[in-house]
């Protein structure tokens, strides 16, 4: 095959937009901070996760991509590259959560001493060899860094890879190693950030319910960057083939997503205890219950039906829309994960405009850092094995 | 060859490749040219070759789709019918039409239904039972050539046309078979 080796230079049209969220989203947050801070940590919590796990499913994807010897997606590549690339900002993002500790994680009242009623709390108690400031922090360090240091080494071997030099071997290693230890950490990553929203529930599918988002909304975001390079003229070599696969990928990790979530839900309406099932009677509280619905339309039914025919899954501009809402939707599913568990110290009980514009500002500082990732390269991995 | 005047006689003339590239471009050229393919047989599994031989989607899809949705059907009508209409059962005090606790077996039902429908449908289009002779229009179907097909239909067959258009695409080899039907 003929070499392609051109190098993807971002409009101005785009970076001034990306730049303008940015701006919009900051000031939204500044102002939310004086207005309702705990609200304000629920939206950095969000953000933070969302766009980490968009970042952390690109160094997923490449990984099970290498293990598996796959060679359809060569092509694309450089995409699940660069979403990685936004790790190290995850990871400062991420760490800013310390200042908010008090304001989103009940159980960290404990250290605050003031609050009685954790005090007294024995479960809480007991919790605390595990859920305590130092050691949360201790962790959050661990797997940032852990994830950071496996995004570097990948990026560095393929770079070194277009240069000539034979990476195949090294990929099969890293990812071999990287993919069980992904599996812990991320699982008990957000267990630590998310589900210690809600110290006192328990679920023991939660890990998995969340890598289930990160994979589908990963991928949903990988196919509509492809669509969008595609649309400003890059991958040439991308046709309706790789469209096809991407396609069926979403359209079966959108149905895995489902399945995860009807796991969870069946067995704790089943079994119906009351440690477990506190987290869905908040949920499906007539304030939250139409967004709880709308959840599982948005992440599931209307792709799926959209999906099903072969041809849907071929068209640039139908895969774009569903890739959309799925982005939109798993949005909305990190949203009914944290907001309704802090909703006692908050007012919120609806998504303001505050919520829109704090997002659309995290989704311009992740557009800027992969576009300027995807620029650093050019958009064709050079001398891959897979594309001689 | 002598064989009775009512079994069916079908000739091929076979095209045999060693090379995929040459073999999908004679396909195209055969088409071009008017000749019908009777089958191609490759060693694996060529993509391109579909396209190139004109090939109509598979209609299995639909036969799946119609099987799953019955089974899905049949399943949550069968649960619903047990449990509210037929014979109350009080399952830790849980409603009688308790539809989420049907969910798990209509979603079993469904692809028992749909993989087992569409099995069926598989082997009675292909026209595949046990103990079916196996047709083996060379031995070289069965090794590392890929074989191109045409059956010689009376009359609008032209062969000599056929023959060399095989071997200029650049066949290895060609050969003829009857087979009696």
């Amino acid at each position: 095959m003929k070499q392609n080796s051109e190098i993807f230079s971002p409009k101005s049209k785009d970076l001034n937009l990306a730049r303008f969220f940015v701006g919009v989203g900051l000031v939204a947050l500044l102002v939310l901070f004086f207005k309702d801070s705990h609200r304000a940590w629920g939206n950095v919590l969000i953000n933070n996760f969302y766009f980490l796990s968009l970042a952390l499913a690109g160094l997923l994807f490449m990984a099970i991509q290498y293990v598996a010897n796959a060679g359809w997606w060569t092509v694309l590549r450089r995409i699940p590259e660069s979403m990685m690339s936004f790790l190290p900002i995850a990871a400062g993002l991420m760490f800013t959560l310390f200042l908010g500790m008090h304001e989103l994680y009940h159980w960290s009242q404990l250290y605050n001493s003031m609050d009685n009623s954790v005090v007294y709390d024995a479960v809480l108690q007991k919790k605390s060899a595990y859920l305590n400031i130092p050691f949360f922090m201790l962790r959050m360090g661990v797997f940032l860094g852990v994830w950071i240091f496996f995004s570097k080494l990948f990026r560095k071997a393929s770079l070194e890879e277009d240069q000539g030099s034979q990476s195949h071997s090294k990929f099969l290693k890293y990812s071999a190693i990287f993919l069980p230890i992904f599996a812990v950490t991320f699982s008990l990553a957000s267990v630590d950030w998310i589900k210690s929203l809600e110290p006192h529930w328990f679920s023991t599918i939660f890990g998995l319910y969340t890598f289930s988002g990160l994979f589908l909304h990963g991928i949903a975001f990988m196919t509509l960057a492809v669509v969008l390079l595609k649309e400003r003229g890059y991958l040439s070599f991308v046709n309706e083939n790789h469209l096809h696969d991407l396609g069926k990928l979403v359209f079966a990790f959108s149905t895995f997503w489902a399945y995860i979530w009807f796991c969870q839900y069946m067995l704790i309406w089943y079994s119906n205890i009351p440690e477990e099932t506190v987290y869905y009677v908040t949920r499906t509280d007539p304030e939250w219950s139409w967004l709880f619905v709308l959840n599982l339309v948005m992440n599931w039914l209307v792709p799926f039906l959209i999906l099903m025919p072969r041809s849907s899954k071929r068209k640039a501009m139908v895969l774009k829309r569903v890739c959309l809402l799925l982005l939109v939707g798993h949005w909305l599913d990190l949203y009914l994960m944290v907001m309704p568990s802090i909703s006692h110290v908050t007012q919120v009980r609806w998504i303001g405009v505050e919520e829109i514009l704090i997002s659309l500002g995290y989704g311009g500082l992740f557009a800027l850092i992969l576009m300027r990732s995807l620029s650093a390269a050019p958009l064709t991995p050079q001398k891959a094995p897979f594309l001689s | 060859m002598s064989h009775n005047n009512f079994a069916r006689v079908k000739d091929f003339l076979l095209g045999l490749y060693d090379d995929e590239q040459r073999m999908v471009a004679a396909v195209k050229t055969l088409r071009a040219a008017g000749f019908a393919i009777y089958d191609v047989y490759t060693p694996y599994a060529v993509h391109s070759l579909d396209g190139a031989m004109g090939l109509k989607r598979s209609r299995l899809g639909i036969v799946t789709f119609i099987a799953g949705l019955t089974g899905l059907i049949l399943s949550l009508t069968f649960q619903f019918w047990t449990n509210v209409i037929d014979w109350h059962v009080n399952i830790g005090g849980k409603p009688d039409n308790s539809t989420l606790a049907f969910i798990p077996v209509s979603f079993e039902i469904t692809i028992l239904f749909g993989a087992l429908t569409t099995v069926a449908a598989f082997f009675v289009r292909s026209r595949l039972f046990p103990k079916k002779e196996t047709l083996v229009l060379d031995p070289a179907i069965t090794d590392d050539r890929f074989v191109i097909a045409l059956q010689k239909v009376d009359g609008s067959f032209n062969e000599k046309k056929a023959h060399g258009l095989l071997v200029a695409s650049g066949a290895v080899h060609i050969a003829e078979k009857s087979v009696i039907t």
